[in-house]
């Protein structure tokens, strides 16, 4: 069956599954979320968890509704979507087998309290445990069980790599694959459940169901058919097969990998599961997010904790104070006086202050072009050398002469200055230290680190007269405001999303917060009450300033090198003067100079959501790789079903008999149509590319605009000479679509792992390219339209532009901060922007516009939207016909 | 179509084309091509094109004294040949695509042969449906792998030439030509010496029928007897050039006990690295063991087909490699449409094609983190490699699926399209 | 104070009409000089030096010749023996030239070269092997470390300095620890060494706490036959002490050693600021040479001489001009140096010592010139080396040593010397020197080969062997004058095996000191004798050459700082989940291939028959068929 509603799974559609759900169904979803809403709301009067939960030691005949009570109950929002993702189409699919009533005897009755005295037993007595469980999972496996039991009846093997596996024992992998993924579920629990649907599904407790008469005659009496709405009666029910479930849904969402690969797999056996990916992708996407808006938990984040033990943050007493304070006045008063001349005349005056400290100098010239401007400059760095070390190992100190927000930095750069007077009587550093005066806070770090790396290119950068070791830190220090200060700001944002190690964040937090007791605030958060809100909001911040890559200060040019570094930046109206901030500083270098090791330890992945509270990769990842992998399946989903038409045919002939349909898809595939497309497409995506970051300011905006008018038209242009030219079918328009699908999945998961954030964002952005399909046959151009302008709203230049609105900045000088960052630190979102949203994006318009003989794609979406066996007869009929 | 008659302007044009891509990306793109002499991904220490034992030759420096240089001999004198590189990097390009282009017409007789659909002993019902010499050739050609490997100049391309030739003389029936093309690439890669025994076969089934040796056992002989001879001759060629015999440990002795670790797309410096040293000698013995046994095992089972069981040894070879690279990878991807026609009846071809890409794209990925970015460790890489083991692999065994189900149902024709089990 | 300076003159007239002697072979005797540098900095060096005639040694009668040390160097075969320890770097832009022309001091760590009598090489690595595992238990240094790949053979870079007439079959071999961390524990059996223990004599100011807090220090012990063109020959041991003190930080009290800052008042401020005031100071510029005390800047004042020591040779000398006034504790006379930069003095055998060097007064003549002028200016070195890391990422990467020749007139020829560990490999194909007219490092100067093969003229390289060898790698080049000649090539970084990982694998791994050695130029000019910081007392400044005769080698001997190379790292938790999971994956592999192999294929509704003979009973029975059917096709 070809184009069913494979593609373009619509809210209507989801809307009409939730409508045609039976009456118990209904109540049970209805009752599970009641339940949770008390949970949430009443949860200071009412624990319903406790009151509800299967705990086997106060199940008496007192509490002997928890046999009863407790599938309804969850321990949290996850654990509740999860299992009524699982649960719900199974027990629709029961209740329409068996009629509402016996579905209501079965599972108010033995379905539920069989497993629940079971599970008792075997915990109480057997194991001696005593754990409380809840939770419809248990019902989710007992279906799976009894269906898995029919299955193997129908046909009892699959095969994997040659392998073939017997069909009854795919809820036990379930089961097992729960566990991994959720190690506190009652593995216990579900294998009672597991237990108890075979025994039924062998047909051991058909006793349990009441005899049909005794339902016949109560539906008679009290007309329930009529009285109810969504009442499925005894006669109603569907004698014929049960509908096949993915194995992957009782697996619960997250395995997506195997629920595609298994899904793959089954779908040479049952064409019926081709309904299934859109709502698997879709799943995908919600769980992801759901997943993203868990995170702030306390169950989910983590309490930061330093690692690398000897930085002994705040383990040391700090003496910057005292007469260092007139210094810093007199450096002052010199800085002062500089404000507002050139950067050569700033460094000529610099330059002796620095040398009177007993360090050795040196500049350094560079020069950027971007967007039609130049970013020029000199830095003027010096060495402080360790009295007793070798030239090994070295930590930088950046004093930037404005910050990114291009304020003179007048308290930084004496700051610095008196620093290094004050470090340069120590006699303990281990390591040199760098004092890096840079004219602006973008460029000249970033000529610095680069060519301190000799990672430059020496016609725009010149190279460092002057070197020292290893660099294993670097601070950049911030300090534009005039008046004292209240809590410090840390700045940890690199380029293309690269953080520090934590390690550096959290000494700092120490040193500022625990033992100098001024603020610490993240992300422009100022104030923050550690509560989900904040906690959500400053990981928000976070993300969408990695996912942007642009350098957000002086810092950030140092961590694609491998040095950490962050940004501090002292702000609001506090008690705190000059000192106190060098102070901080001064405990954060002693703590470097410590370090043994580069450091390594802590981690280089994580979301920040407080100051002492963090999320680690291994816990975010997954909704970014679910919402590349919603691509992948649909991808295979595309792939296998445009192999599969005239298989759905065989399928059909044999409908009734058992045998099964051929494993091979007689159909071949021609490749090199869709291949053609999508190199095309994609080799077309340089052009934005190259047009956007080369062109300069002033004409950004008209090329802007001539691009989006460009943009508007090109799909329809692009389709039309694809009908043209090849008239293409709906199975070449399908491979197009999976291909590129595959692309943007592939990029998108490779990307997750460089720039979690960016791919994240990207892939969001494109989470409707999966869906969108070509139209049906039936007011088609209406659809098209409609399709067109969906897809353009959510196209890039549309989100260019909006984003454009939200920054109030334009769409110029957005366009010229990506070309900034493009060719001065080598930030590649405007690559992923161009070359893997677009040309997704692209042919997936070129697809929904393509004009191929898909009329069948109705008929199969209305088909399968009701009854199977039909929809397979006028699929195929169709299917024929083409 | 049959690739028999293909207009020469097509094969003029393919190979032109092919070779004005690589000239282009050679001279416009020089970065590149250093970029790629130096990843991982292209160029091992056994493979890499990197002038260190070229200079030391030139200067009478023994390059065999010491740990960076484990190549054959026999290419210190063809560089040294060559203009210097430094001055005209052009001559060096053009080997290296000339290379290529001779390995892309080897494959073009191979797959004109049709020795893939019908062997002596065996004819696929399906073997109409094939692709042409053209089509091979071109795949092979604009492969992205072979590109790249051409362009990073590793040395691999010359085995991949040796070993393409050979198949292609054994093929054509010229069993001399085979085995001497095959001793060259044992001589300058040594793992290609394990296909000896089904390439002797291949050459027994397509020897001419005039002056065809009938008895299996003396051609047997008289093939191994080349080679060896053959081998003989390098070597004491190789010994003349170097002076010394300190080229073999450095040389095969390095494949043998895989003294470098450098990271490549392999399974086994990692294992290596993290290995207990007590241990170390075992283990290298049963990856030795484990990669030469499947020689056997394939030559008994698809004896009728030759051709495939080279195929199949080309792929586990890209994967159990001491230091594989891509450009084995490409070699076995070259060796795989022959078989278009039981394409079919393979079962995972998409899933293959998914986890290949996928690995691609997310090693050099890794590679970065580690390496570069310093926020990711070792394993990182490590599972990408793995994972490109297993997608490999299980490209292996689909292909031995399908053409052993192709051979099974040429004796039981009723079984076409039913469902099949083994057991 | 008037009294003391007048008693002060007549001391030093009276020392006029002494002339010193000759040192005679078999003595002992010790030196102090002190040498004020810029920027507040004092290079003092102690010597000391004892003969003792190699028939007595033979003899096993060491008379000032510790026995330890000969012991060990009879039982090892070895005829000549350089030892160094070495701490921190020498700014030579600020200090000039090293003292002895650095032919007394290692780079950072510590540093072995000696001359074996050995047959054959493998006896002279076994003598070798000896004599480290020796050393290190006599100076608690962990010179057993240095084994084969830590070990090379230099060619060009060493001479031996003493004379081995007699001797042919010598071999030289050098090693370097680069990360051996130098403290007191080496100082105090270095100065059990000595004839007077550090009881009495200039020893006493050795204090470990001073020593190893100088801005730079280098412990060196140099044995070596000298035979005087008369008399018997003798075997010489030289232990020589450079430290470079900060004035300002050796003045603090042992007390309390935390810089806090000053009081306001007592802060230095330059008034001449406009905004000047009470709260607000500018501070004045880096003090450049402070007054300062021997007991002041040592802890202690001097605890009289040894009485061993050859009372001919001064024990103590300071470099300052004669125009500024030094006082000396009483009974203690000074005898100024014809040159005028120099003065020396003989101090009663058992009296404390001490001096004070006052800040130049207003009526001081230094005053009203620049504060630099108060002290004597150092002479600028032959040639500036400065070696760097180049490149990022853990793969590979580039060193880069800027030499620099500040003379206007003269060509320097040296031979630049590297010893680097074996998983550092190095292209040598991608050395070049390049050379940019005048000082600086322009990026825009670009190599010409011609060129620098005019600059490198003789390269002797040995490739490292993995895990048994390191890289040796020795350039003879000449620098142009006033010229900054670049020399870079690139290395590769190898992985090793996770058990070859120290404890600190992230820290990286240091690359020893590059050593660089200046050969002379045919005919010593006069300039080379002033290199010496003893050049008041003759004997010494004779014998600081070495081998005492005009034979020398090395003008100059220079070294690098020493690199941080950091290596890719593995993951050390993860020995048996990698075990684990290849295995899964070959196995996965083996067993598709193989399950595929062996079995065969029914139609999914035909019963199983199994059983493994049948299996091979079918491919036996398949292989034969197979070859009558090709032999039925052939013929």
């Amino acid at each position: 069956m070809p184009t069913v509603n494979t593609p373009g799974l619509s809210l209507q559609r989801i809307y009409s599954y939730v409508n045609r759900l039976p009456l118990f169904t209904r109540l049970v979803v209805a009752a599970i979320v009641l339940f949770e809403a008390a949970a949430i709301l009443l949860g200071n009067w009412w624990d319903v968890r406790a009151w509800g939960a299967l705990a086997p030691d106060e199940l008496g005949f007192g509490s002997l509704y928890r046999t009863n009570t407790y599938p309804l109950i969850h321990t949290d929002m996850f654990h509740l979507i999860v299992n009524l993702v699982s649960v719900t189409p199974m027990l629709d699919m029961f209740e329409r087998e068996h009629g509402t009533l016996t579905t209501l005897a079965l599972f108010i009755g033995p379905l539920s309290t069989l497993p629940a005295l079971l599970y008792v037993g075997a915990e109480k007595y057997v194991l001696g445990l005593h754990s409380p469980v809840m939770g419809a999972s248990i019902w989710a496996f007992l279906l799976a069980a009894i269906e898995a039991v029919r299955m193997h009846r129908v046909h009892p093997y699959f095969v994997i790599a040659g392998q073939s596996f017997p069909v009854w024992a795919t809820p036990l992998a379930a089961l097992v694959v729960t566990m991994v993924l959720w190690p506190k579920t009652s593995a216990l629990g579900h294998l009672c459940g597991l237990a108890v649907g075979y025994i039924c599904g062998l047909g051991l407790l058909k006793y349990l169901a009441p005899p049909e008469k005794v339902l016949r005659w109560i539906e008679g009496r009290l007309n329930l058919l009529g009285r109810l709405p969504h009442y499925v009666s005894v006669d109603q029910k569907t004698h014929g097969r049960f509908g096949v479930l993915p194995m992957s849904n009782l697996g619960a969402t997250p395995v997506l990998i195997n629920a595609a690969t298994a899904s793959a797999l089954q779908l040479r056996r049952d064409p019926r599961i081709l309904k299934l990916p859109p709502y698997l992708s879709l799943l995908c996407i919600v769980v992801g997010v759901a997943w993203l808006l868990l995170l702030p938990l306390d169950q989910y984040s983590r309490r930061t904790y330093i690692s690398e033990n000897a930085l002994l943050p705040g383990q040391v007493h700090t003496y910057f104070s005292g007469s260092d304070q007139n210094v810093f006045r007199a450096y002052k008063h010199e800085v002062n006086a500089l404000v507002g001349k050139s950067n050569a005349e700033i460094n000529d005056k610099l330059e002796p202050i620095v040398k009177g400290l007993g360090l050795k100098t040196a500049r350094q010239n560079f020069t950027y072009h971007a967007a039609g401007h130049t970013y020029a400059g000199e830095n003027l760095y010096a060495i402080l050398q360790a009295p007793r070390g070798d030239a090994t190992e070295a930590i930088v100190l950046v004093a930037a002469w404005e910050n990114v927000k291009h304020e003179i930095n007048r308290n930084g750069v004496p700051l610095a200055l008196t620093l290094l007077r004050y470090f340069k009587r120590w006699s303990l550093w281990s390591k040199d230290i760098i004092l890096v005066l840079t004219p602006d806070s973008i460029a000249g770090p970033q000529a610095w680190v680069d060519a301190y790396h000799d990672a430059h290119d020496p016609s725009r950068v010149a190279s460092l007269p002057l070197k020292a070791g290893l660099l294993q830190g670097a601070i950049a220090i911030d300090y534009a405001q005039e008046s004292r200060f209240d809590s410090v700001h840390i700045v940890y944002d690199g380029v293309n999303g690269q953080l520090p190690n934590l390690d550096l964040i959290n000494s700092v937090v120490h040193i500022a917060g625990g033992q100098m007791g001024i603020g610490v605030a993240l992300q422009e958060m100022w104030r923050h009450d550690n509560g989900y809100s904040d906690r959500l909001r400053t990981m928000l911040r976070g993300m969408l300033k990695q996912g942007l890559g642009l350098p957000s200060g002086p810092h950030s040019s140092f961590i694609p090198y491998h040095v950490d570094a962050v940004t501090l930046q002292p702000f609001g109206e506090g008690w705190q003067d000059e000192m106190a901030m060098g102070r901080v500083i001064e405990g954060t270098f002693r703590s470097l100079n410590n370090l043994l090791e580069h450091l390594h330890q802590s981690f280089f992945f994580y979301l920040i959501m407080h100051r002492e509270r963090f999320v680690s990769i291994g816990t975010y990842l997954p909704s970014a790789m679910l919402v590349a992998a919603n691509f992948t399946i649909m991808a295979i989903a595309l792939w296998v079903k445009s192999g599969q038409a005239p298989e759905a045919a065989a399928s059909k002939s044999k409908a009734d008999t058992t045998t099964t349909p051929p494993p091979t898809p007689t159909v071949e595939r021609d490749l090199f149509l869709p291949l053609g497309v999508v190199a095309l497409i994609q080799s077309l995506s340089i052009v934005p590319l190259y047009l956007f970051n080369h062109a300069p300011e002033s004409i950004l905006t008209p090329l802007f605009i001539a691009f989006t008018l460009i943009n508007t038209a090109l799909p329809s242009v692009l389709s039309h000479l694809l009908t043209q030219t090849y008239a293409p079918t709906a199975q070449q328009y399908q491979l197009v679509k999976s291909f590129s699908l595959l692309l943007l999945g592939m990029f998108l998961s490779s990307l997750a792992t460089l720039n979690f954030s960016l791919a994240l964002l990207t892939g969001l952005l494109a989470a409707p390219l999966s869906f969108a399909g070509p139209c049906r046959s039936r007011r088609t151009t209406t659809c098209r339209a409609a399709a067109a302008v969906l897809l353009h709203a959510l196209g890039p230049p549309a989100v260019l532009l909006a984003a454009a609105a939200y920054s109030r900045a334009g769409v110029a000088a957005v366009l010229r901060e990506a070309a900034v960052g493009w060719h001065v630190c080598g930030t590649y979102s405007p690559l992923v922007v161009w070359c893997v949203w677009w040309p997704a994006w692209l042919a997936t318009s070129v697809v929904v516009l393509g004009k191929g003989e898909d009329g069948d794609g109705d008929g199969e979406g209305k088909g399968n939207g009701k009854g199977n066996g039909k929809g397979n007869g006028k699929g195929n009929g169709k299917v024929k016909t083409t | 179509m049959d690739g028999t008659k293909v207009a020469p302007g097509r094969t003029a044009g393919l190979y032109a084309g092919a070779a004005v891509l690589r000239l282009a990306i050679f001279t416009l793109l020089p970065g590149l091509a250093n970029l790629l002499t130096g990843r991982v991904e292209v160029s091992t220490p056994v493979t890499s094109f990197k002038r260190q034992g070229l200079f030391l030759y030139n200067r009478n420096v023994s390059p065999y004294d010491g740990g960076v240089y484990h190549q054959a001999p026999l290419f210190l004198p063809l560089f040294s040949l060559l203009p210097s590189f430094s001055s005209f990097p052009i001559f060096t390009y053009l080997l290296y695509i000339v290379v290529d282009l001779l390995s892309a017409s080897a494959l073009w007789r191979i797959a004109d042969s049709g020795e893939a659909g019908s062997s002596a002993l065996f004819t696929s019902p399906r073997r109409e449906k094939r692709w042409s010499g053209f089509g091979i050739a071109a795949l092979f050609l604009f492969n992205p792998f072979t590109v790249a490997t051409c362009i990073g100049r590793s040395t691999s391309v010359f085995t991949t030439c040796a070993i393409l030739h050979a198949i292609a003389k054994a093929v054509s029936g010229a069993p001399f030509g085979a085995m001497v093309a095959l001793s060259f690439a044992s001589y300058l890669s040594m793992y290609p010496l394990l296909l000896l025994p089904p390439l002797i076969l291949l050459c027994y089934d397509r020897q001419c029928p005039e002056r065809a040796i009938n008895s299996g056992f003396r051609f047997a002989a008289t093939c191994v007897a080349t080679v060896a001879g053959v081998l003989a001759v390098l070597f004491q060629l190789s010994y003349f050039i170097t002076g010394s015999w300190e080229f073999l440990p450095s040389t095969y002795g390095v494949q043998l006990t895989l003294s470098d670790l450098t990271p490549n797309v392999g399974l086994w410096w990692y294992f290596f690295i993290e290995m207990f040293d007590s241990f170390r000698s075992f283990f290298l013995a049963v990856f030795w063991l484990h990669l030469s046994s499947y020689v056997g095992g394939l030559t008994l089972r698809i004896r009728r087909q030759p051709l495939v069981v080279l195929t199949l040894l080309l792929g586990i070879f890209a994967i159990f490699k001491p230091y594989p690279s891509i450009s084995d990878t490409s070699l076995f991807l070259a060796m795989v449409p022959l078989y278009r026609h039981v394409f079919p009846l393979m079962r995972y071809t998409f899933v293959i094609a998914a986890v290949i890409l996928y690995a691609a794209f997310l090693g050099p990925a890794f590679y970065h983190l580690w390496i570069y970015a310093g926020s990711g460790n070792a394993n990182f890489f490590y599972a990408i490699t793995l994972v490109w083991g297993l997608g490999q692999s299980l490209l292996v065994c689909d292909l031995m699926f399908a053409v052993l189900r192709d051979e099974w149902e040429v004796e039981r024709p009723e079984m076409v399209g039913k469902e099949i089990r083994q057991i | 104070m008037r009294q003391f300076l007048s008693l002060f003159w007549l001391s030093f007239l009276s020392l006029v009409f002494f002339s010193p002697s000759a040192a005679s072979a078999a003595d002992y005797h010790e030196q102090l000089v002190l040498r004020p540098l810029p920027q507040s900095a004092l290079l003092a060096s102690f010597n000391f030096r004892s003969n003792t005639t190699v028939s007595e040694f033979e003899k096993g009668n060491f008379r000032f010749f510790p026995r330890s040390l000969g012991q060990i160097l009879q039982h090892a075969g070895t005829r000549e023996l350089h030892l160094r320890f070495g701490l921190g770097r020498w700014d030579a832009e600020s200090w000039g030239a090293r003292p002895w022309d650095g032919a007394r001091e290692g780079g950072t760590g510590v540093e072995l070269w000696a001359w074996l009598e050995a047959d054959t090489d493998e006896e002279a690595d076994r003598k070798w092997l000896t004599l480290t595992n020796a050393l290190s238990g006599l100076f608690c240094a962990s010179l057993n470390f240095i084994d084969g790949t830590r070990t090379t053979r230099p060619v060009m870079s060493f001479q031996p300095e003493g004379d081995h007439a007699t001797v042919s079959n010598l071999h030289l071999l050098y090693g370097v620890l680069p990360h051996e961390v130098v403290c007191t524990e080496n100082l105090t059996p270095f100065l059990k060494l000595l004839p007077c223990k550090g009881k009495v004599g200039i020893a006493t100011l050795l204090d470990g706490h001073k020593l190893f807090d100088a801005s730079w220090q280098s412990m060196a012990i140099d044995i070596r036959p000298v035979c005087p063109a008369d008399g018997e020959c003798v075997l010489q041991i030289e232990q020589t002490i450079d430290m470079v003190l900060d004035i300002e930080r050796s003045k603090r009290p042992r007390g309390n050693p935390i810089p806090r800052p000053p009081p306001g008042h007592e802060l230095p401020c330059d008034t001449s600021k406009p905004y000047h005031s009470h709260d607000t100071c500018f501070p004045a510029d880096h003090t450049a040479n402070q007054d300062w005390s021997l007991s002041q800047i040592f802890g202690k004042p001097m605890k009289g001489t040894c009485p061993l020591t050859d009372p001919t040779v001064p024990p103590v000398c300071i470099h300052v001009p004669d125009t500024r006034s030094v006082f000396v504790s009483e009974g203690v006379r000074e005898n100024k140096s014809a040159s005028g930069a120099s003065r020396c003095f003989e101090i009663p055998p058992s009296a404390d010592f001490d001096m004070v060097l006052p800040r130049p007064s207003e009526s001081d003549p230094a005053a009203n010139q620049t504060p630099d002028s108060a002290i004597v200016p150092p002479e600028t070195p032959l040639l500036y080396a400065e070696r760097s890391f180049t490149g990022h990422g853990q793969e590979r990467g580039g060193v880069q040593t800027i030499l620099r020749n500040p003379s206007p007139d003269a060509a320097v020829e040296f031979i630049y010397m590297e010893s680097l560990p074996w998983f550092m490999r190095i292209y040598l194909h991608t050395m070049e020197a390049r050379v940019v007219a005048g000082a600086g490092g322009s990026a825009h100067a670009r190599a010409r080969p011609d060129e620098s093969s005019s600059l490198i003229q003789q390269v002797f390289y040995r490739p490292a062997v993995d895990r048994a060898r390191g890289t040796q790698l020795e350039v003879r080049m000449r620098v142009p004058p006033a010229a900054t000649v670049f020399l870079t090539y690139d290395f590769e970084k190898s992985i090793l095996r996770y058990t070859e990982y120290p404890p600190d694998a992230n820290r990286g791994f240091d690359v020893a000191a590059a050593v660089i050695t200046i050969l002379d130029p045919d005919h010593p000019g006069p300039r080379s004798d002033q290199g010496s910081p003893a050049a008041g007392a003759g004997t010494s400044s004779s014998s600081s050459r070495g081998s005492g005769g005009g034979r020398r080698f090395a003008a100059y001997t220079l070294r690098t700082t020493t690199l941080l190379c950091s290596l890719p790292t593995p993951d050390f938790s993860m020995p048996y989940n990698v075990i684990i999971f290849t295995s899964t994956a070959i196995a996965l592999a083996f067993g598709g291939v193989f399950n595929i192999l062996v079995r065969r294929f029914v139609a999914a509704d035909e019963g199983p028959e199994a059983g493994l003979a049948v299996l091979v009973g079918r491919l036996k029975g398949r292989l034969l068929r197979g070859a009558g059917q090709a032999v039925k096709g052939k013929s």
